[in-house]
């Protein structure tokens, strides 16, 4: 991938900053949902990192994610595209997939697990 | 993407995020949570870090805490049950500070009853109710053990509103 390239066109992008209260509240949340998904123990956890709104939001919407139970329509499969938890999950993959490199030489030969 | 997980393996999240939310509203209420059970679970194997997280942190913040159980302690709890107006729990929290004593009996306690403690005595993710008892303290009665991050956020409610009347109590 040529980086210096991607920055060139990344500067022509201007960036719409959102408010600074939403903007804390989607890092609260995102922290929120690292911290659930990658199992951190909880001495690991900077419960500074989120606030109490924050981490009721992201329960509330984990909460009411459907199960494999539930039969789904395709209006409900497109609501769910949107699901903060959906959205999180996409941007980790889509950074994973950035970082991966097939032709990576590890030090040690186990390194790759 | 979509994500759709099997209700089991939801059912855990959800236990895990609520315990998440105790052990941040332990923080936030000033308990050093570093050495607490850790949030994530597996409800197959029942719901103990939900209780360990509830209870160590009731323990840091009230200097009397007891713990009955409807199985292992029922002789003990059908004597709290007789003696006070609740009905039989699965598990009964009783907890007690010397705060707390002094305005049971003082002229607020009425107050207490209809301002502090009934906005705050029941939620939505757990069956349970919250009592309090001039003799015993506050009872927190869980008929069925769900997610207990609400028992916490009424206690901590609680707390405040009892710490504020103290002040006045002694002013």
């Amino acid at each position: 991938m040529d980086f210096i390239k991607l920055s060139e066109e990344f500067s022509k992008v201007t960036i719409v900053s959102q408010s600074d209260e939403k903007e804390q509240r989607s890092i609260g949340v995102s922290n929120v949902m690292n911290y659930v998904l990658n199992h951190y123990s909880t001495k690991e956890i900077d419960f500074h990192s989120f606030s109490i709104e924050d981490i009721n939001l992201a329960f509330l919407d984990f909460h009411f994610l459907p199960t494999s139970d539930d039969e789904l329509t395709e209006e409900d499969k497109c609501h769910l595209k949107n699901h903060p938890w959906v959205v999180y999950l996409e941007n980790k993959t889509v950074i994973a997939g950035l970082i991966r490199n097939k032709k990576r030489i590890y030090e040690n030969e186990d390194d790759f697990i | 993407m979509i994500l759709i997980l099997d209700p089991e393996e939801k059912s855990n999240y959800d236990f895990s995020i609520s315990n998440l939310i105790m052990l941040k509203l332990f923080f936030d209420a000033g308990v050093n949570v570093s050495d607490f059970s850790d949030f994530t679970m597996d409800y197959n194997y029942g719901p103990d870090s939900s209780s360990d997280i509830l209870i160590d942190g009731l323990k840091a913040l009230y200097s009397d805490v007891v713990v009955l159980c409807a199985y292992e302690d029922s002789e003990q709890l059908s004597e709290v049950v007789s003696n006070t107006s609740i009905n039989s729990p699965e598990t009964l929290l009783i907890i007690k500070d010397e705060q707390m004593d002094k305005l049971f009996h003082s002229r607020y306690y009425h107050e207490f009853c209809e301002q502090g403690l009934r906005p705050n005595c029941s939620g939505d993710f757990c069956e349970f109710e919250i009592e309090s008892d001039p003799h015993y303290g506050l009872l927190i009665c869980v008929y069925w053990n769900g997610m207990h991050h609400e028992i916490v956020e009424n206690i901590l409610a609680i707390k405040k509103w009892i710490e504020e009347y103290s002040t006045k109590l002694e002013g």
